[in-house]
């Protein structure tokens, strides 16, 4: 166990540093910052728009349908798989280290940068959304909390998914594809669906977790709202619980796993 | 042998090249041999566009099965008739424009596997300094790749759409969808032909300027996402459709809706737009691959 | 068996359809063992399996008595160096070594201070600081086996490390190995270069086609050959006249005589009897032998012998 720590502490660390410095991340940066420039660039517009539309559109539509899946994926699909892509994971797997420690450390870089990132975006967003004037009807007024609630399920997007397309680098050679096509085919055609087999995605249960705390102001946003939504805290935990399951069952397959590389 | 130093870093090739253009044939049919060796993602990756095409086509099969046996009987004028078949036709178009549209996401991921590594990954490899010590132009090693990404593209949207016009042919009372409707079928192959067009020349472009074959993957995606989910946004902040032009999908939306013959309120704008649009994204994406390409051979 | 370096009982291994490895047997005593054998015979398959990165397909094997497979313990008394030329490119040499011991245990003080220590020992001390992207193969090829032996293990497992080494490189690596094997350490060398195996180690493994060939000092392996003739090459001052004696012996099998330059090719199954004989007529026609070689003892003619 001291050893798995010591390795995950050890791996997060490199591998954090690493992160920040690979270019991939500023093509993630430049998605992740896209809301909040878009909607720096609508305020700049004289015509009347609200500031709630600014924020959830935006919100919703680009940062948490699109960005949070392309963001986890590019990032999480390199956890393991940029390792196996490069013929480097032979250096780790040939060291006394705990092979869990691996994807878990390296994942858990990974999701600390894209959470700050998310979360920085919303907050963001957020706050440009508030200089909009106010509207003349009080129903359009950003509630208290709608952006504390926007970076929440940023964050636990990407929290989720990146560690689901983490997982898949253990399995799968090319984790991006399988990614890339779980995330805007498979996800993108169920989760808006109409029926139970919306449980069945990630974008499921971040909807129901911003439906719940203020579903009037999602109202105005195409599929945001589920027909049966769980409540906050029910959807957190299937959140939690995903992420956790996915790494789980990587990290114990990584145990047993042999890469065959070619020279 | 007389003695030689050879210093200069890069020799170009100034012998005469052979005149056959088909020099692109071998390095086109070796690729496509390496990509079609794996059968797993072949299935995986055209299964979507052929699950598309034969359920599509069932429809309109189906859909010819009905009008015929109902209106077998001796109450249905002639003129009632042909209403019945003209709004069947219709049916028709509008069952195209959803199997393009169901197979655009299939299509781009299928395209996107077999093209973005296309570049790149000579570039990874080395691949290219064995291409380039030959008599091959930088010309024939981009229209050889152009023809693999665009030859995957036509299995994944082409494909489909013959499928459901040769089905709707043969199941319309005396081939009326051939006679009557021919530009239906002539604007699905060129939809189809143009759709291919551009994102193979995008894929490519991306390929050329990425480092590996997984980011190559996911920019594409991420531009083909991110600009539909940027019109929509801004289409719904702005209450204008027009912003939709943001879109790279609702362009090929618009052009399907033009060529193939049916027309939704969503698109407001002149079809020539889109035209222009897709076709500078295409020129744009040439120039990007032919300026990689002879940085590729000058560094080589 | 526990006191061997590597004990293989019908080891197997194969890819899908292809046989990377096929029934080995194969016991190996600590010290500097050379694997040799041509492209595609098995060598990089064996060291995977030695060093723990694949499992076997089936047989067992053993090394320094553990079963080598994502075992810890074994991975603390080794260092493998990989064939690939990969190493993280965005990162120093210092950093790469030092990353690695880290992994191993070690604190960060001890850690740099191995990491050092091993890149002055490979010959790459000014380059410490500079980004693995910006090597050379030959650079590479030195921080892999730095961070192979960085941590003083027991075995090194290394998979054709000459590759891309300049021949200055690839007597400083010889030396290195050469000097590790002195120091107690053994090594496992894989090349398919013969004469780089020569100048480190007498001990061969021979492989072909994904099964084992020979094994042993390489003179010995050469006298297993008995269906192949010992050649041995002579000059003297008067060829014709020894020749014309070399052909009475009755354990010579062909004498040849070159017309340009007068030199003499024996053949015979009997190189101990020869060499007598040789010397007994040498002095009794006194035709002057100025030179005598037997080429064919050297890994090259075994080789060819071994796969012809």
């Amino acid at each position: 166990m001291l050893n798995f720590l010591r390795t995950t502490w050890l791996l997060y660390r490199t591998h954090l540093v690493r992160t920040l410095r690979a270019r991939r991340m500023w093509l993630v940066a430049f998605g992740v910052a896209l809301a909040p420039l878009i909607a720096w660039i609508v305020a700049q517009s004289p015509r009347t728009i609200r500031g709630l539309d600014v924020l959830t559109a935006l919100g919703f539509l680009l940062t948490i349908n699109v960005m949070a899946p392309l963001a986890s994926v590019i990032v999480g699909a390199a956890v393991l798989g940029e390792e196996l892509e490069d013929r480097t994971i032979t250096y780790l797997l040939t060291r006394p280290i705990s092979r869990p420690a691996i994807l878990v450390g390296r994942w858990m870089a990974s999701a600390t940068v894209l959470v700050a990132l998310f979360a920085l975006s919303a907050a963001l967003l957020g706050s440009i959304a508030g200089q909009f004037p106010p509207p003349s009807d009080d129903k359009y007024l950003i509630p208290a909390g709608l952006t504390g609630a926007l970076v929440g399920a940023s964050a636990l997007a990407v929290f989720t998914y990146s560690a689901l397309f983490s997982t898949l680098g253990v399995f799968f050679k090319h984790p991006m594809i399988v990614g890339l096509g779980y995330a805007f085919t498979i996800e993108g055609f169920l989760a808006n669906l109409p029926g139970k087999n919306q449980a069945l995605t990630i974008q499921y249960y971040v909807r129901c977790f911003l439906a719940s705390q203020h579903p009037q102001a999602w109202a105005g946003v195409e599929d945001v709202v589920p027909r049966e939504p769980l409540d906050a805290a029910q959807s957190v935990r299937w959140l939690l619980g995903i992420a956790l399951v996915a790494l789980a069952v990587g990290a114990l397959a990584l145990r047993r796993k042999q890469y065959e590389l070619t020279a | 042998m007389t003695a030689a130093t050879h210093t200069e870093i890069y020799r170009p090739f100034r012998g005469a090249l052979a005149p056959s253009r088909w020099a692109f044939w071998p390095l086109y049919r070796a690729q496509m041999a390496i990509a079609t060796k794996r059968k797993l993602p072949l299935f995986i990756l055209f299964f979507g566009p052929a699950m598309t095409g034969i359920v599509v086509s069932f429809l309109a099969y189906l859909s010819f099965q009905i009008e015929e046996s109902g209106s077998g009987g001796p109450l249905l004028s002639g003129a009632g008739l042909a209403a019945q078949f003209a709004a069947q036709l219709l049916e028709v178009h509008k069952l195209i424009i959803q199997a393009m549209t169901a197979a655009r996401y299939f299509a781009v991921l299928a395209m996107a596997w077999y093209g973005a590594g296309l570049i790149c990954d000579d570039r990874r490899a080395g691949a290219h300094l064995l291409y380039f010590s030959r008599p091959l132009t930088r010309f024939d090693y981009m229209l050889a790749h152009f023809a693999t990404a665009f030859t995957f593209g036509c299995f994944a949207v082409l494909g489909p759409g013959l499928l459901i016009c040769t089905v709707a042919t043969f199941n319309s009372p005396n081939f009326i969808f051939l006679t009557e409707k021919w530009p239906v079928i002539v604007g699905t192959i060129g939809y189809s032909l143009a759709f291919v067009t551009v994102l193979s020349a995008l894929i490519l472009a991306v390929s050329a300027l990425s480092k590996r074959k997984s980011y190559a993957l996911a920019a594409v995606f991420g531009v083909f996402m991110s600009t539909l989910a940027l019109g929509g946004a801004m289409a719904a902040l702005m209450r204008e459709r027009q912003w939709r032009m943001l879109s790279l999908v609702s362009h090929f939306e618009r052009v399907a809706d033009w060529w193939i013959g049916s027309s939704r309120s969503i698109f407001r704008w002149d079809p020539w737009w889109s035209v222009a649009v897709l076709g500078g994204l295409t020129l744009v994406s040439f120039a990007i691959v032919a300026w990689r390409v002879r940085r590729m051979e000058v560094v080589a | 068996m526990s006191g061997a370096l590597l004990a293989a009982d019908q080891l197997g291994r194969w890819y899908g359809q292809v046989v990377g490895l096929s029934d080995l047997t194969l016991s190996l005593e600590r010290g500097v063992t050379g694997l040799v054998g041509p492209n595609g015979a098995g060598k990089s398959t064996f060291l995977k399996l030695v060093a723990g990165e694949i499992r076997p397909s089936r047989g067992t094997l053993e090394v320094l008595g553990l079963k080598p497979f994502a075992n810890s313990e074994l991975f603390r008394r080794a260092g493998f160096c990989p064939q690939q030329e990969a190493l993280y490119e965005d990162m120093t040499g210092l950093e790469v070594v030092r990353f690695l011991m880290r992994l191993h245990g070690f604190g960060a003080a001890e850690a740099t201070r191995r990491a050092n220590e091993a890149l002055d020992r490979v010959g790459l001390g000014d380059a410490r600081k500079r980004r693995v992207g910006g090597y050379s193969k030959g650079m590479r090829q030195r921080a892999k086996i730095a961070q192979a032996i960085a941590h003083g293990p027991e075995l090194v497992v290394a998979d054709e490390p000459f590759n891309g080494l300049d021949p200055v490189g690839r007597a400083e690596m010889t030396a290195l190995f050469a000097q590790a094997g002195r120091e107690g350490m053994s090594v496992l060398v894989s090349t398919h270069v013969l004469h780089e195996v020569e100048a480190l180690t007498h001990e061969i493994v021979l492989f072909h086609r994904g099964r084992l060939l020979a094994q042993g000092p390489v003179g010995q392996v050469r006298q297993l050959l008995s269906r192949h003739p010992r050649r041995v090459e002579l000059r003297a001052r008067e060829p014709r006249r020894l020749a014309r004696a070399l052909v009475e012996l009755d354990f010579v099998l062909s004498v040849r005589v070159a017309q340009a330059d007068g030199r003499i090719d024996v053949e015979t199954f009997e190189l101990e009897r020869f060499f007598e004989a040789l010397t007994r007529i040498a002095a009794e026609l006194r035709v002057g032998v100025t030179s005598l070689e037997s080429h064919d003892a050297n890994l090259e003619a075994v080789f060819d012998y071994l796969v012809a």
